[in-house]
């Protein structure tokens, strides 16, 4: 248990990269090392990950935990996994707050600003490809609930939440029936 | 607004947010911006890009790090608290019950047909996002340029989006340290 928060709370803080960097940490680590999951369940950790909602650094953590410790792992896992990045997030944030009106600041964000939308439309691009061509051609039902989907949010102020229950729900009747 | 509601906000917003984005990553950025920019007005189109740029260079997930900066922003070290904490429980949740029922989540078509839903719909959110925030905030010719070449050279060439980060961090400095006099 001792073990496992600390090897979590080693992956929290020095995953630098996202998703793939904390697998392959995860990879290294609770795989290899301590043996913790097996290679077939790291596999389904993988899927797992794309399936369930939040970051894989989570899902990681509360998968590796429920494993080798059940519920109580699961969550003291997750906790270290998180802490690191929560005090460091604090203190930029606070360190942002009395350094945003400095001109070098605003200097180093105004180069910054265009490659996060870049990096935001290529997430946007890649649900787009796995939701309208997810077998490589254009699913004409996904391609409509988008377009549809566009105009509600381009043209009305629905929020997120009850456009996402109606229309996934209305778009499952629809592919089940057709 | 008192601090205790706000905190219930930030608690709130984050269950619902993180509760609905499938596959994680730069997924639930969109998500967010729409829920506290646009729905709530706390925050201006370039200050959740800031934050979005500083908790891509801090380790651990990229969105529980968003959600700490707009709490601690809102309403200090509890706030950052109440939104990690409504950030990690539902996918806390959900992973211990999915991985009980695993097998019956990716045979069963109804459940199969709702995700597939799903994902145009906010396929399409983030396309409206992205629209919106390329309008405001790519003004300047250079500006656009490198959004499109850096779009280009991870779809394309796999660059990895840190890299790309960092780069633009660099680059950002020198020009800071080239010009610091002129200003």
């Amino acid at each position: 248990m001792m073990r496992i928060c600390l090897v979590f709370l080693q992956i929290g803080a020095l995953s630098f990269g996202g998703g793939m960097a904390v697998l392959s940490m995860i990879a290294e680590l609770a795989v290899s090392k301590y043996g913790w999951i097996d290679a077939k369940a790291f596999s389904d950790l993988v899927a797992l990950s794309e399936m369930t909602p939040g970051p894989i650094a989570v899902n990681a953590a509360t998968f590796v935990g429920m494993k080798a410790d059940g519920t109580i792992g699961a969550i003291a896992a997750t906790l270290c996994c998180v802490a690191p990045g929560m005090l460091i997030a604090m203190a930029m944030e606070g360190l942002y707050q009395k350094g945003h009106g400095i001109p070098a600041v605003q200097k180093i964000m105004s180069w910054l600003r265009p490659a996060v939308i870049a990096v935001i439309a290529y997430g946007g691009l890649t649900i787009f490809k796995a939701a309208v061509l997810p077998v490589g051609t254009i699913d004409i039902l996904s391609l409509s609930i988008f377009i549809v989907s566009v105009l509600l949010f381009s043209k009305t102020k629905l929020k997120l939440l009850p456009v996402l229950l109606f229309v996934g729900v209305v778009g499952a009747i629809l592919r089940l029936l057709f | 607004m008192e601090s205790g509601k706000i905190r219930r906000m930030l608690f709130t917003s984050m269950v619902r947010i993180s509760a609905f984005t499938l596959g994680g990553g730069f997924v639930i950025i969109p998500l967010m911006r729409k829920r506290f920019v646009e729905e709530l007005g706390w925050l201006e189109e370039n200050e959740m890009l800031d934050y979005v740029a500083m908790a891509q260079s801090t380790p651990g997930a990229t969105s529980v790090n968003i959600a700490v900066m707009i709490g601690h922003r809102m309403a200090g070290a509890t706030g950052s608290l109440a939104a990690a904490t409504g950030a990690v429980i539902p996918p806390v949740a959900i992973m211990c019950l999915v991985s009980a029922a695993y097998d019956l989540m990716t045979e069963n078509p109804i459940i199969q047909a709702v995700l597939a839903s799903m994902r145009s719909v906010i396929a399409a959110m983030i396309a409206v996002s992205v629209i919106s925030m390329a309008r405001s905030l790519l003004a300047s010719r250079r500006a656009k340029g490198m959004c499109i070449a850096i779009v280009c050279g991870i779809a394309l060439f796999f660059v990895s989006s840190s890299w790309v980060l960092i780069a633009c961090l660099v680059c950002g400095i020198v020009e800071a340290f080239l010009r610091r006099d002129r200003q």
